[in-house]
Protein backbone atom coordinates (compact mmCIF):
# COMPACT_ATOMS: atom_id res chain seq x y z
CA UNK A 1 0.00 0.00 0.00
CA UNK A 2 1.62 3.32 -1.11
CA UNK A 3 1.26 6.58 1.31
CA UNK A 4 -1.10 8.27 -0.91
CA UNK A 5 -3.74 5.09 -0.43
CA UNK A 6 -2.67 4.74 3.39
CA UNK A 7 -3.80 8.40 3.83
CA UNK A 8 -6.95 8.95 1.58
CA UNK A 9 -8.61 5.98 2.43
CA UNK A 10 -7.26 4.72 5.84
CA UNK A 11 -6.58 7.59 8.11
CA UNK A 12 -9.85 8.83 9.31
CA UNK A 13 -10.54 5.41 10.25
CA UNK A 14 -6.84 4.81 11.67
CA UNK A 15 -7.25 7.91 13.82
CA UNK A 16 -10.51 6.91 15.08
CA UNK A 17 -9.51 3.53 15.62
CA UNK A 18 -12.68 2.40 12.94
CA UNK A 19 -10.52 -0.31 10.92
CA UNK A 20 -11.00 -4.06 11.08
CA UNK A 21 -7.83 -5.95 12.16
CA UNK A 22 -6.81 -6.61 8.72
CA UNK A 23 -6.62 -3.46 7.78
CA UNK A 24 -5.42 -1.84 10.39
CA UNK A 25 -2.16 -4.70 10.50
CA UNK A 26 -1.51 -2.97 6.95
CA UNK A 27 -1.77 0.59 7.68
CA UNK A 28 0.47 0.19 11.16
CA UNK A 29 3.16 -1.96 9.27
CA UNK A 30 3.36 0.94 6.96
CA UNK A 31 4.10 3.57 9.31
CA UNK A 32 6.62 1.13 10.82
CA UNK A 33 8.23 2.16 7.93
CA UNK A 34 7.63 4.83 6.71
CA UNK A 35 9.06 8.36 8.78
CA UNK A 36 6.91 10.67 6.50
CA UNK A 37 3.36 8.99 7.23
CA UNK A 38 4.26 8.08 10.65
CA UNK A 39 4.85 12.40 11.17
CA UNK A 40 1.76 12.92 9.07
CA UNK A 41 -0.18 10.96 11.47
CA UNK A 42 0.90 12.55 14.38
CA UNK A 43 -0.04 15.67 13.48
CA UNK A 44 -3.64 14.45 12.64
CA UNK A 45 -3.87 13.14 15.82
CA UNK A 46 -2.73 16.12 17.51
CA UNK A 47 -4.82 18.08 15.27
CA UNK A 48 -8.26 16.20 16.37
CA UNK A 49 -7.42 16.24 20.05
CA UNK A 50 -6.67 19.88 19.98
CA UNK A 51 -10.00 20.25 18.06
CA UNK A 52 -11.71 18.72 21.07
CA UNK A 53 -10.48 21.41 23.80
CA UNK A 54 -12.90 23.97 21.18
CA UNK A 55 -15.48 24.15 23.87
CA UNK A 56 -19.09 26.32 23.62
CA UNK A 57 -19.91 27.52 27.20
CA UNK A 58 -23.58 26.70 28.20
CA UNK A 59 -25.57 29.43 28.38
CA UNK A 60 -27.35 29.03 31.35
CA UNK A 61 -30.86 27.75 31.90
CA UNK A 62 -32.18 31.30 31.91
CA UNK A 63 -30.91 31.34 28.09
CA UNK A 64 -32.71 27.94 27.41
CA UNK A 65 -35.44 28.95 28.82
CA UNK A 66 -35.71 32.30 26.95
CA UNK A 67 -34.70 29.97 23.64
CA UNK A 68 -37.84 27.82 24.17
CA UNK A 69 -40.39 30.58 24.50
CA UNK A 70 -39.01 32.57 21.55
CA UNK A 71 -39.46 29.14 19.67
CA UNK A 72 -43.30 28.89 20.62
CA UNK A 73 -44.21 32.67 20.08
CA UNK A 74 -43.23 32.13 16.47
CA UNK A 75 -44.97 29.06 15.17
CA UNK A 76 -47.62 30.01 17.34
CA UNK A 77 -48.31 32.73 15.09
CA UNK A 78 -48.25 30.14 12.01
CA UNK A 79 -50.75 27.46 11.63
CA UNK A 80 -50.65 24.15 13.25
CA UNK A 81 -48.71 21.72 10.89
CA UNK A 82 -50.91 20.82 8.16
CA UNK A 83 -50.14 19.71 4.43
CA UNK A 84 -50.07 22.68 2.19
CA UNK A 85 -51.87 22.53 -1.18
CA UNK A 86 -48.03 22.67 -2.59
CA UNK A 87 -47.18 19.47 -0.37
CA UNK A 88 -49.72 17.58 -1.96
CA UNK A 89 -48.59 18.47 -5.44
CA UNK A 90 -45.52 17.62 -4.62
CA UNK A 91 -46.76 14.23 -3.91
CA UNK A 92 -48.59 13.65 -6.57
CA UNK A 93 -46.07 12.00 -8.68
CA UNK A 94 -46.26 13.09 -12.14
CA UNK A 95 -46.19 16.99 -11.38
CA UNK A 96 -43.07 15.92 -8.87
CA UNK A 97 -41.70 14.28 -11.86
CA UNK A 98 -42.28 16.31 -14.22
CA UNK A 99 -40.43 19.44 -11.60
CA UNK A 100 -37.67 16.71 -10.93
CA UNK A 101 -36.81 16.20 -14.64
CA UNK A 102 -37.42 19.53 -16.06
CA UNK A 103 -34.13 20.02 -14.24
CA UNK A 104 -31.35 18.02 -14.99
CA UNK A 105 -33.07 18.36 -18.57
CA UNK A 106 -32.60 22.09 -18.53
CA UNK A 107 -29.01 21.83 -17.53
CA UNK A 108 -28.32 19.40 -19.76
CA UNK A 109 -29.63 21.10 -22.58
CA UNK A 110 -28.37 24.46 -21.72
CA UNK A 111 -24.43 22.65 -21.58
CA UNK A 112 -26.03 21.70 -25.89
CA UNK A 113 -26.42 25.84 -26.65
CA UNK A 114 -22.70 26.54 -27.25
CA UNK A 115 -23.71 30.07 -27.69
CA UNK A 116 -24.79 30.51 -24.29
CA UNK A 117 -21.18 31.10 -22.98
CA UNK A 118 -22.51 31.98 -19.60
CA UNK A 119 -24.09 28.97 -18.57
CA UNK A 120 -20.91 27.16 -19.70
CA UNK A 121 -18.67 29.25 -17.38
CA UNK A 122 -21.27 29.24 -14.74
CA UNK A 123 -22.12 25.18 -15.20
CA UNK A 124 -17.99 24.49 -15.02
CA UNK A 125 -17.28 26.55 -12.19
CA UNK A 126 -20.23 24.75 -10.64
CA UNK A 127 -19.00 21.31 -11.06
CA UNK A 128 -14.92 21.85 -10.82
CA UNK A 129 -15.48 22.36 -7.09
CA UNK A 130 -14.00 19.71 -4.91
CA UNK A 131 -17.15 20.01 -2.59
CA UNK A 132 -20.44 18.87 -3.96
CA UNK A 133 -22.80 21.48 -4.01
CA UNK A 134 -25.35 21.15 -0.70
CA UNK A 135 -29.40 21.07 -1.65
CA UNK A 136 -30.14 24.40 -0.85
CA UNK A 137 -27.28 25.23 -3.16
CA UNK A 138 -28.34 23.59 -5.88
CA UNK A 139 -31.60 25.47 -5.54
CA UNK A 140 -30.19 28.63 -5.57
CA UNK A 141 -28.05 27.65 -8.90
CA UNK A 142 -31.56 26.50 -10.37
CA UNK A 143 -33.28 29.54 -10.30
CA UNK A 144 -30.72 31.41 -11.49
CA UNK A 145 -31.12 29.42 -14.57
CA UNK A 146 -35.31 29.53 -14.59
CA UNK A 147 -34.34 33.65 -14.42
CA UNK A 148 -32.10 33.13 -17.74
CA UNK A 149 -34.41 31.26 -19.38
CA UNK A 150 -37.29 33.47 -18.76
CA UNK A 151 -35.05 36.08 -20.13
CA UNK A 152 -34.41 33.67 -23.09
CA UNK A 153 -35.29 35.74 -26.75
CA UNK A 154 -38.36 33.97 -28.04
CA UNK A 155 -37.01 31.80 -30.87
CA UNK A 156 -34.31 30.46 -28.98
CA UNK A 157 -36.74 29.56 -26.31
CA UNK A 158 -38.85 27.84 -29.10
CA UNK A 159 -36.07 25.89 -30.52
CA UNK A 160 -35.10 24.84 -26.40
CA UNK A 161 -38.41 23.67 -25.27
CA UNK A 162 -38.39 21.56 -28.79
CA UNK A 163 -35.33 19.55 -27.57
CA UNK A 164 -36.64 19.56 -24.46
CA UNK A 165 -39.43 17.59 -25.46
CA UNK A 166 -38.01 14.15 -26.10
CA UNK A 167 -35.71 14.46 -22.67
CA UNK A 168 -38.31 15.18 -20.68
CA UNK A 169 -40.15 11.63 -21.46
CA UNK A 170 -36.54 9.83 -21.70
CA UNK A 171 -37.07 7.30 -19.29
CA UNK A 172 -33.35 7.47 -18.32
CA UNK A 173 -34.06 10.97 -16.94
CA UNK A 174 -36.95 9.10 -15.15
CA UNK A 175 -35.42 6.48 -13.40
CA UNK A 176 -32.58 8.45 -11.92
CA UNK A 177 -33.37 8.58 -8.35
CA UNK A 178 -30.73 9.58 -6.86
CA UNK A 179 -30.44 12.62 -8.45
CA UNK A 180 -34.40 13.85 -7.62
CA UNK A 181 -33.66 13.18 -4.11
CA UNK A 182 -30.32 14.92 -3.74
CA UNK A 183 -32.09 17.80 -5.50
CA UNK A 184 -34.11 18.17 -2.55
CA UNK A 185 -36.56 20.29 -4.19
CA UNK A 186 -38.98 18.81 -2.05
CA UNK A 187 -37.38 20.01 0.85
CA UNK A 188 -36.68 23.57 1.07
CA UNK A 189 -40.42 25.10 0.69
CA UNK A 190 -38.83 28.41 -0.55
CA UNK A 191 -37.31 27.10 -3.22
CA UNK A 192 -39.62 25.00 -4.41
CA UNK A 193 -42.49 27.41 -4.16
CA UNK A 194 -39.49 30.19 -6.25
CA UNK A 195 -39.25 27.44 -9.06
CA UNK A 196 -43.33 26.65 -9.22
CA UNK A 197 -43.79 30.56 -10.00
CA UNK A 198 -40.31 30.64 -12.20
CA UNK A 199 -42.15 27.16 -14.25
CA UNK A 200 -45.28 28.97 -14.63
CA UNK A 201 -43.85 32.14 -15.53
CA UNK A 202 -41.99 29.78 -18.46
CA UNK A 203 -44.87 27.84 -19.70
CA UNK A 204 -46.83 31.58 -19.79
CA UNK A 205 -43.93 32.60 -22.00
CA UNK A 206 -43.85 29.09 -24.16
CA UNK A 207 -47.66 29.85 -24.89
CA UNK A 208 -47.29 32.87 -26.46
CA UNK A 209 -44.34 31.21 -28.43
CA UNK B 1 -40.43 9.15 24.60
CA UNK B 2 -39.03 7.69 21.03
CA UNK B 3 -38.67 10.22 18.20
CA UNK B 4 -40.80 8.69 16.19
CA UNK B 5 -43.62 8.63 17.99
CA UNK B 6 -43.38 12.08 18.94
CA UNK B 7 -43.04 12.80 15.31
CA UNK B 8 -46.34 11.08 14.64
CA UNK B 9 -48.17 12.94 17.69
CA UNK B 10 -46.79 16.47 15.70
CA UNK B 11 -47.98 15.34 12.64
CA UNK B 12 -51.56 14.55 14.10
CA UNK B 13 -51.59 18.04 15.60
CA UNK B 14 -50.32 17.56 19.23
CA UNK B 15 -48.66 20.58 19.97
CA UNK B 16 -46.88 19.22 23.03
CA UNK B 17 -45.41 16.50 21.26
CA UNK B 18 -43.48 19.20 19.35
CA UNK B 19 -42.72 21.15 22.38
CA UNK B 20 -41.08 17.73 23.18
CA UNK B 21 -38.89 18.05 20.85
CA UNK B 22 -37.99 21.49 21.08
CA UNK B 23 -36.66 20.62 24.64
CA UNK B 24 -34.78 17.73 24.09
CA UNK B 25 -32.84 19.39 20.96
CA UNK B 26 -32.55 23.14 21.32
CA UNK B 27 -29.59 22.71 22.83
CA UNK B 28 -27.54 20.46 20.65
CA UNK B 29 -28.94 22.68 18.08
CA UNK B 30 -27.20 25.51 19.47
CA UNK B 31 -23.59 24.29 20.05
CA UNK B 32 -23.88 22.94 16.62
CA UNK B 33 -25.06 26.54 15.35
CA UNK B 34 -22.48 28.36 17.58
CA UNK B 35 -19.51 26.44 15.71
CA UNK B 36 -20.95 26.62 12.74
CA UNK B 37 -21.90 30.57 12.43
CA UNK B 38 -19.14 31.51 15.38
CA UNK B 39 -21.39 33.85 16.87
CA UNK B 40 -23.72 33.58 19.40
CA UNK B 41 -26.42 35.69 18.87
CA UNK B 42 -26.68 34.40 15.19
CA UNK B 43 -26.67 31.18 16.44
CA UNK B 44 -29.54 31.50 18.29
CA UNK B 45 -31.37 32.80 15.47
CA UNK B 46 -30.63 30.08 13.49
CA UNK B 47 -32.08 27.60 16.14
CA UNK B 48 -35.00 29.57 16.06
CA UNK B 49 -35.23 29.42 12.62
CA UNK B 50 -34.54 25.68 12.61
CA UNK B 51 -37.74 24.49 15.10
CA UNK B 52 -39.31 27.28 13.02
CA UNK B 53 -38.80 25.00 9.80
CA UNK B 54 -39.39 21.77 11.32
CA UNK B 55 -42.98 23.07 12.50
CA UNK B 56 -43.85 23.88 8.92
CA UNK B 57 -41.73 20.63 7.29
CA UNK B 58 -42.52 17.95 9.41
CA UNK B 59 -44.85 16.75 6.71
CA UNK B 60 -41.85 16.18 4.66
CA UNK B 61 -40.03 13.97 7.12
CA UNK B 62 -40.04 10.44 6.35
CA UNK B 63 -38.80 7.75 8.96
CA UNK B 64 -36.40 6.48 6.45
CA UNK B 65 -34.47 8.83 8.24
CA UNK B 66 -34.16 9.21 12.05
CA UNK B 67 -36.03 12.37 13.48
CA UNK B 68 -32.41 13.57 14.53
CA UNK B 69 -30.80 13.40 11.27
CA UNK B 70 -33.69 14.96 9.74
CA UNK B 71 -33.28 17.82 12.57
CA UNK B 72 -29.86 18.08 11.89
CA UNK B 73 -30.17 18.67 8.42
CA UNK B 74 -32.69 21.49 8.63
CA UNK B 75 -30.30 23.03 10.81
CA UNK B 76 -27.12 22.68 8.87
CA UNK B 77 -29.06 24.05 5.96
CA UNK B 78 -30.22 26.98 8.21
CA UNK B 79 -26.25 27.84 9.05
CA UNK B 80 -25.32 27.32 5.05
CA UNK B 81 -27.73 29.83 4.30
CA UNK B 82 -27.26 32.03 7.18
CA UNK B 83 -23.72 31.89 6.00
CA UNK B 84 -24.17 33.00 2.24
CA UNK B 85 -26.04 36.08 3.39
CA UNK B 86 -22.86 36.95 5.75
CA UNK B 87 -20.54 36.02 3.39
CA UNK B 88 -22.75 38.65 0.89
CA UNK B 89 -22.19 41.36 3.28
CA UNK B 90 -18.49 40.92 3.99
CA UNK B 91 -16.38 39.40 1.46
CA UNK B 92 -14.23 36.58 3.28
CA UNK B 93 -10.74 35.53 1.53
CA UNK B 94 -11.71 31.54 0.41
CA UNK B 95 -9.62 29.36 1.72
CA UNK B 96 -7.37 28.62 -1.78
CA UNK B 97 -5.68 32.50 -1.01
CA UNK B 98 -3.52 30.42 2.14
CA UNK B 99 -0.37 29.52 1.31
CA UNK B 100 -0.23 25.72 1.07
CA UNK B 101 2.61 25.06 3.15
CA UNK B 102 3.96 22.55 5.75
CA UNK B 103 3.11 24.09 8.99
CA UNK B 104 5.94 24.20 11.26
CA UNK B 105 5.90 22.24 14.41
CA UNK B 106 6.33 25.26 16.73
CA UNK B 107 3.14 27.13 15.66
CA UNK B 108 1.44 24.03 16.55
CA UNK B 109 3.09 23.25 19.33
CA UNK B 110 2.68 27.38 20.43
CA UNK B 111 -1.68 26.72 20.33
CA UNK B 112 -1.48 23.54 22.19
CA UNK B 113 0.57 24.81 24.88
CA UNK B 114 -1.41 28.09 24.90
CA UNK B 115 -4.91 25.75 24.56
CA UNK B 116 -6.27 29.51 21.92
CA UNK B 117 -9.59 28.27 21.84
CA UNK B 118 -10.74 30.94 19.84
CA UNK B 119 -8.14 30.49 17.49
CA UNK B 120 -9.55 27.16 16.59
CA UNK B 121 -12.57 28.38 16.13
CA UNK B 122 -11.35 30.86 14.01
CA UNK B 123 -9.37 28.31 11.84
CA UNK B 124 -12.67 26.33 11.50
CA UNK B 125 -14.26 29.49 10.92
CA UNK B 126 -12.56 29.85 7.51
CA UNK B 127 -12.83 26.35 6.30
CA UNK B 128 -14.68 25.43 3.47
CA UNK B 129 -19.38 25.18 4.44
CA UNK B 130 -19.15 21.47 3.98
CA UNK B 131 -15.63 20.30 5.51
CA UNK B 132 -16.76 22.59 7.92
CA UNK B 133 -20.07 20.76 8.89
CA UNK B 134 -18.72 17.51 8.49
CA UNK B 135 -16.04 18.22 10.75
CA UNK B 136 -18.43 19.88 13.32
CA UNK B 137 -20.83 16.35 12.99
CA UNK B 138 -17.95 14.25 13.44
CA UNK B 139 -16.05 16.22 16.51
CA UNK B 140 -18.46 17.49 18.46
CA UNK B 141 -21.34 15.62 18.06
CA UNK B 142 -19.88 12.66 17.41
CA UNK B 143 -22.09 11.40 14.74
CA UNK B 144 -21.43 8.13 12.46
CA UNK B 145 -20.13 8.86 8.83
CA UNK B 146 -23.58 7.12 7.76
CA UNK B 147 -25.46 10.05 9.93
CA UNK B 148 -23.36 12.89 8.67
CA UNK B 149 -23.65 11.55 4.94
CA UNK B 150 -27.06 11.84 5.40
CA UNK B 151 -27.25 15.09 6.75
CA UNK B 152 -25.03 16.93 4.59
CA UNK B 153 -25.67 14.55 1.78
CA UNK B 154 -23.41 12.34 -0.93
CA UNK B 155 -22.04 9.16 0.15
CA UNK B 156 -20.44 7.70 3.61
CA UNK B 157 -16.38 7.79 1.99
CA UNK B 158 -17.12 11.39 1.01
CA UNK B 159 -18.18 12.34 4.42
CA UNK B 160 -15.09 10.42 5.51
CA UNK B 161 -12.54 12.50 2.51
CA UNK B 162 -14.33 16.03 3.67
CA UNK B 163 -13.31 15.01 7.39
CA UNK B 164 -9.84 14.46 6.10
CA UNK B 165 -9.49 17.67 4.28
CA UNK B 166 -11.01 19.55 6.67
CA UNK B 167 -8.07 18.16 9.21
CA UNK B 168 -5.73 18.86 6.63
CA UNK B 169 -6.91 22.46 6.19
CA UNK B 170 -6.67 23.10 9.85
CA UNK B 171 -3.20 21.90 9.68
CA UNK B 172 -1.77 24.60 6.81
CA UNK B 173 -4.24 27.55 8.35
CA UNK B 174 -2.54 26.85 11.74
CA UNK B 175 0.68 26.42 10.22
CA UNK B 176 0.93 29.78 8.96
ZN1 LIG C 1 4.02 6.45 3.79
Amino acid sequence: MNCKTIKKRFLTDYVEGNLELDQKTLVEDHLANCLQCREHFGEIQRIASLLKSYTVADPGEVFWDGLTSKIYSRVNKKKPAQKKPWEILQEWMTWKRLVYTATPVLLILLLLFPAHHFYQSHFSELTSQENVLTVEEIGNEFLLIDEYLIQMPANQLEKFVQKMAWLILSPEVLAWPEYFDGLGLGTDEEIFQMRKQNLDLLAKRLHEV
Amino acid sequence: MNDLILVEKFKGGDRTAFKELVLKYQKEIYFLACRMVFNKEDAADVVQETFVQVFRKIHQFRSASTFKTWLYRVAINRCKNFLRVLKKNRELAPIENYAVTDPKDSQLDLLLKNERVDLIGETIEKLPKKQKAVLILRTYHELSYKEIAEIVGGSVNSAKVNFYHAIENIKRLVGK
